[in-house]
């Protein structure tokens, strides 16, 4: 009885290993590419824009300190002299097919944020819920770039 | 029973837990349905465990137990900010439409509130460690920056004004 459970065990360990090291884990051993040595120029670790001041970001969700029992983030698109364009949801993962979620558009000339709320379901005793946030930023040249970010929260 | 690192966690501070930089038998119990919850704390106990505040002035929450945690006084700054895929300069890169294709995420909308997700490539993830990095990836995957990601996560710097 004991050893089919150990058997799927480790299939199902096998599976889960298999399906998230096919891409490359920070720090892990990478293929050895010589990177080019114009991309080796200097230190970005407080630059404030990449590139061409054109930039998108999406911001920590958080508990909302103005809203009670609210999850709340903020995402931004930034371009100089240019329309912007940005379309932010936020959904929480509670049955992973059916989230619930809520989506945001907005549009703007240089620079635009919008602000994406969710009732907070969390009670006391239950572990965190998974928030997670995915952007779309879009300039009037054309140019885009998605960001996102997960975050596990108790309010 | 709480768990440190998997259900306690600093208020209003984000975590990150770099496994890769532990031993392989943990980045293996992390990948591990379950069971990943028990790498969390040793992840802690090792110093892979790193905690930056959601913004500046935000303080840490005195009762929280900070042993062997990396506590940063400041929030990530835009090159940890890109790499954790929240941060990018929007391009118009030509990405390969198989790449395109294969990682963008679709969505069928049920009402209002409910919607469903699909990839093309099945993009279900068993542990909270993998979710993220897969997500990571993907971001990096649609912005053309993968290989960039991969050089800073090796330590070395590049430009992209060119």
């Amino acid at each position: 009885m004991r050893r089919p459970r150990i058997i799927i065990l480790i299939i199902i360990t096998f599976i889960a290993f298999c399906a998230n090291s096919y891409a490359l884990q920070p720090g892990s051993s990478a293929p050895k590419k010589k990177a080019s040595p114009a991309l080796l120029n200097g230190n970005f670790g407080d630059k404030i824009s990449f590139g061409n001041g054109c930039d998108g970001r999406t911001d920590i969700p958080h508990e909302s300190h103005h809203v009670p029992l609210t999850v709340n983030v903020t995402a931004l698109t930034e371009c100089l002299n240019r329309e912007v364009f940005i379309t932010t949801t936020i959904s929480r993962h509670g049955w992973w097919i059916f989230p619930d979620t809520k989506s945001v558009s907005a549009q703007g000339y240089q620079k635009v944020t919008v602000n994406v709320a969710l009732p907070c379901k969390w009670k006391k005793g239950q572990p965190p819920i998974l928030y997670v946030v995915k952007s779309m930023h879009r300039d009037s040249a054309g140019a885009q770039a998605p960001t996102g970010r997960s975050e596990l929260i108790r309010c | 029973m709480e768990i440190r690192g998997w259900d306690d966690y600093p208020r209003d501070f984000q975590t990150d837990f770099n496994f890769d930089k532990g031993p392989k038998w943990l980045l293996a119990l992390a990948h591990t349905p379950y069971l990943e919850k028990f790498a969390y704390p040793k992840a802690i106990n090792l110093g892979l465990a790193e905690a930056w505040p959601r913004a500046n002035g935000v303080i840490l929450d005195p009762t929280f137990n900070k042993e062997r945690w990396i506590i940063h006084d400041n929030p990530k700054n835009d090159l940890e900010k890109w790499i954790e895929g929240s941060l990018a300069h929007l391009h118009t890169k030509k990405i390969n439409p198989f790449v395109r294709f294969s990682f963008s995420r679709r969505s069928f909308k049920i009402n209002d509130r409910k919607i469903v997700f699909w990839h093309v490539l099945p993009r279900f993830t068993l542990t909270r460690y993998g979710a993220k990095m897969r997500m990571r990836h993907d971001i990096h995957r649609l912005n053309g920056t993968f290989r960039e990601y991969k050089q800073a996560l090796r330590g070395e710097h590049f430009d992209f004004s060119e």
